[in-house]
């Protein structure tokens, strides 16, 4: 036994929690779980997606989660005119369109955005934790685009979550 | 939710002369918790194929005893006697990969085992002057095994 991992979102003003994230597709809607097939969820070129809220939550049988908590983009390269924008924070805010001012997701793990845990989102400033459940901070994150986005899906792209566990 | 199955369960050895095993033969577990809780009276303790032995810092590793240096005055070059209070270090470094946009996650975690010790030092004629000695042992889940 181990402790168990999954992604859970925040949406709305009602700050309504998604555990166990099947996705995380950003698009055109405040919704977790986004189905991007849908027409109205695709990001029209030139505009923000709706910003995302997400922690990693952890459950099970554990002593400890952390120290050690990164979060990168490790493989991938995004195409021109598209960027994905990401921090980590212990504040909700209703996701919307409006840039998040965040910067570039960091590509390297030397700078890998610190990730804290905690008893709940907000809490989650500590490298280690012993509560049980347990949350990171809120990974915050949002596609921008310019007008010379290309059209459709932006291809694989992958980041990788370390910490340390006991 | 994702999870994943231990590959060296960890193994504490007491001076009662008591085992315990992260996995009962029940197949119920023990925290590392209880380790820490009975850190003071713990004599080594084993993950996989590397043991430590906390009363003199050596590792066992593959059968063969390494020791390392304490780097302080007052202790032997070579090995750490009893004298010097050690703190086990268990931890399990979990490397997830994920579709950036998506989130699923890429294949099962990646994990490797990080066993050790680490000891605060104060110099014998400065006892504020306060050093943090660690030695761990990264164990990588092809059995390759690296220090630091």
């Amino acid at each position: 036994m181990v402790a168990t991992f999954e992604w859970d979102e925040f949406n709305g003003a009602g700050k309504t929690q998604t555990h166990g994230l099947s996705n995380g597709n950003f698009g055109n809607h405040d919704e977790a779980n986004l189905d991007i097939t849908v027409e109205d969820h695709k990001i029209p070129r030139g505009e923000n997606s709706y910003s995302k809220y997400i922690v990693g939550h952890f459950s099970g049988s554990y002593t400890q989660i952390g120290p050690n908590g990164k979060l990168w983009k490790s493989a991938g390269s995004l195409p021109s005119g598209v960027t994905l924008k990401a921090a980590m924070t212990n504040t909700y805010a209703t996701p919307t369109k409006t840039g998040t001012g965040d910067s570039d997701i960091p590509t390297a793990e030397g700078s890998a955005l610190e990730v804290h845990f905690g008893a709940t989102p907000e809490t989650a400033t500590t490298d280690t934790t012993t509560e049980n459940p347990a949350y990171s901070a809120y990974y915050r994150g949002q596609l921008n685009t310019t007008g010379s986005a290309p059209t459709g899906a932006i291809g694989a792209q992958t980041i990788t979550l370390k910490y340390d566990e006991s | 939710m994702s999870a994943y199955e231990i590959q060296f369960p960890w193994l504490a050895r007491f001076k009662d002369g008591s085992e315990l095993p992260q996995f009962n033969s029940d197949g119920s577990e023990n925290l590392f918790r209880k380790v820490l809780d009975r850190q003071n009276d713990l004599v080594t303790f084993q993950v996989g194929p590397v043991t430590v032995d906390i009363r003199d810092g050596s590792f066992i590793v593959h059968n063969i005893k390494i020791t390392g240096s304490s780097e302080a005055e007052g202790f032997e070059e070579w090995g750490v006697d009893e004298r010097l209070a050690k703190r086990i270090i268990y931890f399990r470094r979990v490397t997830r990969k994920f579709g950036a946009t998506d989130l699923k996650e890429e294949g099962p975690p990646y994990i490797v085992y990080g066993v050790g010790w680490q000891a605060t030092i104060r110099g014998p004629e400065t006892p504020t002057h306060v050093k943090n000695v660690k030695h761990l042992v990264f164990i990588h889940p092809n059995g390759d095994i690296t220090f630091q």
